[in-house]
């Protein structure tokens, strides 16, 4: 909940805007340790059968199109899933864990 | 490691690359992208060399810093750009000013690719094509001539 009420206001309608056009989509920032930016991660259908670069290109013009460009910089990385890819990633985590 | 020399090198992984677009086959398309993602790799080394002068040394001196030691591990052990970018607030800034000035979007298409390339690229049983290795390729050279 804290982590939730740290992400500046900027990028919290970023966030909106992102499930809106993504839908169903789940979006998750995650701070950058020593850092005041966000890694943003996406888990979107839109996604599925997408290449990586096409991805990023969609994510971006959302961001460019929503996003003041001078918190632009609150961004980090971003990373685009596909649901399938998302369960195939925790799974994997967890077998590790 | 300076600057110069690491341009040079950035250079000569380009011209590999796309070395393997021509040849139109798409068994070379992921081994393409490998040696693009690096083109993008060495340059921000040259970057963070350049603004971490003690960063370019292969030994690092005993009483470093706790940054400074963090850097030198971004440029002499690790492939992270992601981190690496981070680390270089003052090119970003440049970089989006330029990006405006050139109605460019270098700053996300640097992002971008931090995201989409990586190191175990290498082990990867993925398929691409040369389309996707092109279009990868395409914007690692117009990344290349603002990141030197």
């Amino acid at each position: 909940m804290t982590k939730l009420l740290a992400v500046p206001v900027p990028l919290m309608k970023l966030k909106r805007r992102l499930m809106q056009e993504l839908k169903p989509a789940k979006v998750t920032f995650e701070k950058v340790p020593g850092l005041r930016r966000y890694r943003v991660t996406i888990v979107s259908g839109r996604f599925t059968r997408k290449p990586h670069l096409k991805r990023q290109d969609v994510v971006w013009e959302i961001i460019d199109r929503h996003l003041p460009r001078e918190a632009l910089g609150k961004i980090s990385l971003v990373f685009p899933y596909s649901p399938e890819e998302r369960q195939t990633s925790t799974a994997k985590r967890r077998r590790v864990a | 490691m300076q600057k110069n020399q690491l341009i040079q090198v950035a250079e000569r992984r380009y011209r590999d690359a796309l070395a393997l677009t021509q040849t139109g086959k798409n068994e070379r398309a992921m081994g393409a992208k490998y040696l693009g993602g690096f083109v993008i790799e060495i340059l921000l080394k040259a970057n963070l060399v350049e603004r971490f002068p003690e960063a370019s040394r292969k030994t690092l001196h005993a009483d470093a810093t706790r940054a400074e030691r963090a850097v030198w591990t971004l440029v002499w052990r690790l492939h992270a750009l992601g981190a690496m970018i981070d680390n270089l607030p003052e090119l970003e800034a440049a970089l989006l000013v330029r990006g405006d000035r050139d109605g460019r979007r270098y700053v996300e298409d640097l992002k971008a690719i931090a995201t989409a390339w990586h190191v175990q690229l290498r082990y990867s049983t993925e398929s691409s094509t040369i389309r996707q290795a092109t279009d990868f390729l395409e914007k690692v050279r117009i990344l290349k001539e603002v990141l030197k």
